[in-house]
């Protein structure tokens, strides 16, 4: 510290000091801190509160459509269209009475979804197989609006439905901001076992597909009274880490012998010149690369056509509904940031030490197994990360390939809990886990190659 | 040299799979059909670039451009430019900081700074933009530009940390030393002595720091809430059910023509340097 003021005055250390701190505080830290938060409450809507708040509105709603509806004329019986959609469009949907009124003779309304769901029976938010409802756990009257029953008579229960809904919401609201909602829910929902709707047939495709077999074996997929569960969430982040481990090590494969031609085996003045070959398609803007790709792989694009003129197929091949066009794209899209850490380690190899190792006798596997690999490790090391991170990330790819024809990438999921199906918190929970993950991955990767952080300063 | 006949042929190859779709690219941006394509040729046209500058009746006249809202592209490039106004000048500070204390700060806090201040380059960028979408709106600020720059200097800053670090590294310690032995003050140093030998990185970085600003995709969809930049824009156009209308490849065919101009010059002044 003394030297930095020594070195720099009083006045710019403070500031450097400040900037990193913001930095660091404000835009990393707390950040992640906020997230962790929210990934460990209880979403809104699933509380107890939300959901006697959510019947005191569709009470609400129930008595003043009926209010309106006291003169029933005869076409507005037939018609029956006075179903307003809920303003708690999320809540549970009540579990008596779904038989339509309708059907009924002596309906004294027609149907109305509010008045259906103004029930003390409501069904809340537990763990699997512990059901509870609100009549139940808070001593409520048990009272519903009977289709049948005289139309003012209807207006009295909802009414008095609201005022009970309205007594217990405040009551809940208050017991619950003094409680904390803190759990591991969020985090567990990403294991959860979801119904798969399928018929015997094409369950029996999918079962006989590879992936489906291996995702069973390992758990992910099974099926239990006839029924098939799978672990969507799970299985969506096996398959996106999968993937993008592949994708490192054909990046490597791929590019460790162009960063040694660059590097090792070229003439500096040629180098320059294939260094160009290798920065133009580098600099050039992620989203493009990923745009030049859909006139190859459309259903009326490169390779289908070059295929349907040569006769090998009858009908175009649906490229955007495959993963592994997926996983090429990926490929191509971040397969140079693997050769630029690796080039530049590379180049500050001594040409004169594969001489003498040529001169000595050293075949071409020895001379790369003992000299070049040994020394381009920390190179290896970061574009490996590098690759990992941002195929393990990526978002723009399968956006843009396959405009949801096919199964997500782990990015999309946390995508749509986010923006699509509004769960931030699962969402939060997922992200979270996602980055642990992803941590420890090049945690031990970095342990296994005895990589530093420093290192990413050097090669970089 | 069988080895080196080999290695020559696969860096061809490889070099052919970089640049063929950056190719088929730049062709199907002069065809005049939509969705691009290179099989199914109607004829050459510039309508792809002109619909930037053609009049208003000329673009409702044509059947394809005519879905397209022009105004609101020219919005979110402009968005684009406000966010890397501030989130350029803004990572050259914080990087220049973290690199100053990451290579003259002595202290036991160092390794613990080195992980904080590099994790966003390894994290994947959804998860920042995510952070700062939530971290922000818990205090009150709504998803939009703000969050966008927020969520990008996060990150952005790193590359300038990076590359100042690997220039401070290897400053001569001695010339900010006889400078100030000879009295002059710390900051009369810094201004005269340190950053003019910063000046090339510190230009660099700029440059990489605005690219990657202006290029963000993955970050910026997360935060961006209703805004809208040049990226997001562009990405969002891959949704049109008909395929995405070639008015996306001519604008990719001037950022490569940009690119290769640019990178030409530079090869070109760093030889003309070295001779």
């Amino acid at each position: 510290m003394r030297d930095l003021v020594r070195s720099f005055g009083k006045g710019l250390t403070s500031v450097f000091f400040a900037a990193v701190i913001i930095w660091a505080l404000m835009l990393i830290i707390l950040p992640q801190l906020t997230m962790l938060e929210k990934a460990l409450t209880k979403p809104l809507r699933q509380l107890d509160s939300s959901i006697a708040g959510g019947l005191e509105r569709d009470a609400a709603d129930c008595a003043n459509i009926l209010g309106q509806y006291t003169e029933p004329t005869e076409g507005a019986i037939s018609t029956g269209g006075l179903a307003v959609p809920s303003a708690s469009g999320m809540a549970v949907p009540s579990m008596s009475g779904m038989t339509s009124p309708t059907m009924n003779n002596t309906v004294q309304r027609p149907y109305i979804l509010q008045c259906d769901r103004s029930t003390t029976r409501r069904q809340l938010v537990r763990d699997k197989g512990m059901a509870a409802f609100l009549d139940q756990q808070y001593g409520l009257p048990r009272l519903s609006v009977a289709a049948d029953a005289p139309i003012d008579k209807q207006i009295a229960v909802a009414r008095e439905i609201e005022a009970i809904a309205a007594g217990l919401y405040i009551r809940l609201q208050a017991a619950e901001a003094s409680e904390s909602q803190l759990g591991l829910d969020n985090f567990a929902t990403i294991g959860k076992p979801v119904l798969i709707p399928r018929s015997a047939e094409a369950q029996a495709v999918s079962d006989a597909d590879l992936s489906s077999k291996v995702l069973t074996m390992i758990g992910l997929r099974y099926s239990q009274d006839g029924e098939a569960y799978q672990r969507i969430g799970l299985e969506t982040l096996t398959r996106t880490l999968f993937f993008a481990i592949c994708a490192t090590l054909l990046a490597l494969v791929v590019c460790y012998p162009i960063a040694y031609k660059v590097a090792l085996a070229t003439s500096p003045e040629k180098a320059v010149w294939l260094m160009l070959g290798l920065i133009i398609p580098y600099a050039i803007v992620e989203l493009m690369r990923i745009y030049a790709w859909t006139s190859i792989i459309d259903n009326r694009g490169l390779i289908n056509e070059l295929l349907l003129w040569a006769g090998a197929i009858g009908e175009p091949i649906q490229f955007k509904r495959s993963a592994l066009t997926v996983f090429v794209v990926i490929v191509y899209t971040y397969v140079l940031f693997m050769v630029f850490p690796i080039y530049n380690v590379m180049s500050t190899l001594d040409r004169n030490q594969i001489e003498a190792a040529r001169d000595l006798g050293a075949s071409t596997r020895k001379l790369h197994w003992r000299i070049v690999i040994p020394h381009s490790k920390p190179g290896i090391a970061v574009g490996c990360i590098a690759t990992f991170m941002l195929a393990a990330g990526a978002f723009s790819v399968p956006r843009i390939i396959s405009r949801g024809l096919q199964s997500e990438w782990f990015s999309q999921t946390i995508y749509n809990k986010f923006f699509e199906v509004n769960n931030s918190n699962v969402g939060a929970a997922y992200s979270l886990a996602y980055t642990v993950i992803c941590f420890v991955i090049v945690g031990l990767f970095m342990w296994i190659m005895r990589t530093r952080l420093k290192d990413f300063a050097r090669v970089q | 040299m069988n080895t080196q006949r080999l290695l020559n042929a696969y860096t061809w190859i490889f070099l052919a799979f970089m640049f063929a779709p950056l190719i088929l690219m730049v062709i199907t941006s002069f065809n005049d059909v939509s969705p691009p394509s290179v099989t199914d040729w109607r004829g050459l046209t510039g309508k792809w670039y002109a619909f930037f500058w053609m009049a208003e009746a000329d673009i409702r006249a044509d059947p394809v451009l005519r879905s397209l809202d022009r105004d609101r592209f020219i919005g979110c490039f402009v968005n684009s430019l406000q966010v890397s106004v501030v989130v350029v000048p803004l990572s050259l500070l914080l990087g220049l900081s973290g690199a100053v204390l990451l290579t003259r700060w002595r202290s036991r806090a160092n390794g613990f700074l080195w992980w904080v201040l590099l994790s966003p380059m390894l994290a994947p960028g959804i998860i920042l933009g995510l952070s700062a979408l939530v971290f922000w709106g818990r205090l009150g600020v709504g998803a939009g530009l703000f969050t966008i720059m927020m969520a990008q200097v996060t990150f952005v800053a790193g590359y300038p940390l990076l590359i100042l670090m690997a220039r401070l590294q290897r400053q001569p310690i001695e010339l900010e030393e006889a400078a100030l032995d000879l009295g002059a003050s710390p900051f009369h140093v810094f201004r005269r002595i340190t950053l003019p030998f910063l000046l090339p990185a510190l230009l660099s970085a700029a440059v990489i720091a605005l690219l990657s600003s202006m290029e963000n995709y993955n970050t910026t969809m997360f935060a961006k809430g209703g805004a809208c930049t040049f990226a997001t824009e562009i990405g969002a156009m891959s949704r049109n059910p008909n395929g995405h209308p070639p008015v996306i490849n001519a604008v990719g065919t001037v950022i490569i023509v940009i690119t290769v101009v640019a990178a030409l010059t530079h090869a070109v002044l760093t030889r003309r340097e070295a001779r």
